[in-house]
């Protein structure tokens, strides 16, 4: 008995630590509620590119991006959510300088420039929308977590 | 691998009290299939309809078009892993249903896309246009979830153009090609001075409405493999996908994969075609780096001196192209790249969301930001309430007239990336 308890609580804290390795940065308040009593979430209170600008941010200080910001055929001008997984930042050098990641530097900026590129932007009022628009997002966002967690 | 597919010309689809094919009449009883689509409860009701060249009808949203099919000779069934067991498809023969369609069209998400206009304008974009389209619209049961709808309309298609296939069985064909691979030794032999040519294609696979399936398998959870393109012709890749109906895959374009063809046409004479590379365009970034590494080394250990890649979607599987695109030109096999391009409406943007310099031999199949307007028309299958909603729109999109402003985007497969639409540059 005593060594199923312990098994588990090794295999829970091992599978948090796992988890805990990278950050899911989401204003989708569906994918939010999804991990946030299994994953780090932070949430952005904004819009999609709202989330774009958060990222960069943290990519320049140091955070490493997990997945590709441009997810999903759904443009950037018609869904208001996005959800990203970063890995805190590991890619300070040896005089205390942040180098970001060149490589989360180059498709963060390709992604902002893109979702520009949508000059029309369209306000989504149906709850009904909003939530196939969150749904949509979940799955793609769980297809990487998959991907991440195995 | 050798197949043989016998084609049936279909010249007009008519409802009628019997299903059957009789000189080239494709007659439909709706009920005889109500049952094929009914049998998932999950599905409430279906209704059919027909759509003609020409006519002055609007199919929309699309999700899936399919060719119906049968195999009557070989080993397997079409459809593998769906409507038949997975055996190896792709060999024998197989009877195929020219100049028609099974459409299956219908809200499934409140943004999904795809329009099939019949006539006018946004009939030149679509290749379906030019098609006889058997329209199957199905109902969901009350509080079905998004992902349980959009499967169980998907494998409905499969069951119903598996039926229609069947009214083939022990018809004469109007025409037979023949589609014939060989074994690696076998053509390096018969053909030593030919150039190796493969074809990869990247399969779109990240999620709900944006994912592909093998033999049954979900295609983001495989490691780039080889087969035969004689497979897909007897369905054994096929689309579960309709966000970005201009430049997704329907499981039409995997039957008659255009790529596929021309590299066939040219098989023995200029070429030798060895095989199809199937790789996948997942999320995770890590899982782009070990597809395209894999697909690189395939490349590499099956001696290709060149080959055609070809992707699926917007944005993200931009990476995936440039990746693939870099890694097999760095193990020195000539690389082709066939896409589309989202250069803003005046066509002034960078067209792709990533690029490099080993991408240096590219086939564009059109600026999906290109905008047109589509005349309002008589009758519409499916339904107009999300227009607006769909990428390519915006709250303008339907005006007053009822006509629809709209970016290419919108219309099927209007920017093929395996190159099936009418659109290019030189």
């Amino acid at each position: 008995m005593l060594f199923v308890f312990l098994a588990r609580s090794i295999l829970s804290f091992y599978r948090k630590q796992l988890s805990m390795k990278y950050f899911i940065l989401t204003n989708n308040s569906l994918a939010a509620e999804e991990f946030a009593q299994t994953h780090d979430v932070r949430f952005v209170n904004g819009g999609l590119e709202d989330v774009f600008i958060r990222a960069r941010d943290l990519i320049h200080e140091g955070a490493i991006l997990l997945v590709h910001p441009l997810y999903g055929s759904v443009k950037p001008n018609e869904t208001p959510f996005r959800s990203l997984l970063l890995r805190e930042g590991t890619t300070g050098s040896n005089d205390g300088c942040i180098k970001p990641d060149p490589e989360s530097v180059r498709l963060i900026g390709n992604a902002i420039s893109t979702s520009r590129k949508f000059i029309v932007k369209k306000e989504i009022t149906d709850p009904r929308l909003i939530q196939d628009f969150q749904v949509v997002d979940l799955s793609l966002l769980k297809s990487a977590v998959e991907s991440a967690d195995r | 691998m050798r197949l043989e597919i016998g084609k049936i010309n279909i010249t007009d689809i008519r409802f009628a009290e019997e299903s059957k094919i009789e000189n080239g009449v494709l007659y439909v009883n709706a009920e005889d299939l109500k049952p094929v689509v009914l049998e998932d409860e999950k599905i409430k009701d279906v209704c059919f309809d027909i759509a003609k060249p020409g006519e002055s009808v609007r199919i929309t949203p699309v999700k899936d078009v399919i060719e119906p099919r049968v195999k009557v000779e070989g080993k397997g069934g079409v459809f593998p892993g769906w409507v038949s067991k997975v055996d190896t498809v792709g060999s024998g023969k197989t009877l195929a249903l020219k100049g028609m369609a099974l459409v299956t069209a219908g809200k499934i998400v409140g943004f999904q896309e795809g329009v099939i206009d019949m006539t006018g304008p946004g009939a030149a974009y679509t290749p379906f246009s030019k098609t006889l389209n058997l329209v199957m619209v199905c109902e969901p049961v009350e509080n079905l979830k998004q992902h349980d709808y959009e499967a169980a309309v998907r494998k409905a298609g499969f069951r119903v153009a598996a039926k229609i296939g069947e009214l083939a069985r022990g018809i004469e064909p109007d025409d037979t090609v023949v589609y014939e691979t060989l074994g690696i030794k076998e053509g390096i032999e018969k053909y030593p001075d030919l150039p190796r040519v493969g074809y990869v294609a990247m399969l779109q696979t990240q999620g709900l409405l944006h994912d592909t399936y093998v033999y049954g398998v979900d295609a983001k959870k495989i490691i780039p493999t080889i087969i035969s393109p004689t497979e897909a012709m007897d369905g054994a890749i096929v689309s579960g996908n309709c966000v970005s109906a201009c430049d997704k895959n329907p499981t039409y374009i995997h039957q008659n994969n255009p790529v596929v063809e021309d590299l066939f046409a040219q098989h023995g004479k200029t070429i030798n075609f060895v095989c199809e590379i199937i790789t996948n365009e997942n999320v995770y970034l890590a899982d782009k780096e070990r597809s395209s590494n894999m697909t690189a080394k395939l490349c590499r250990m099956l001696d290709l001196d060149g080959i055609i890649l070809t992707q699926e979607g917007f944005g993200n599987p931009d990476t995936d192209l440039i990746m693939n695109c870099k890694k097999i030109e760095a193990e020195g096999v000539k690389t082709v790249i066939v896409t589309d391009e989202y250069a803003g409406r005046d066509g002034m943007s960078q067209s792709l969301a990533d690029a490099d310099v080993a991408a240096d031999a590219v086939v564009t199949g059109g600026n999906a930001n290109e905008v047109i307007i589509l005349p309002k028309l008589d009758k519409v299958i499916g339904t107009l309430d999300y227009i607006n909603k769909i990428a390519g729109a915006s709250d303008k999109t339907l005006r007053e007239d009822g006509s629809l402003e709209v970016e290419l985007q919108v219309i099927t497969a209007s920017t093929n990336e395996m190159g099936f639409g009418t659109l290019s540059a030189r």
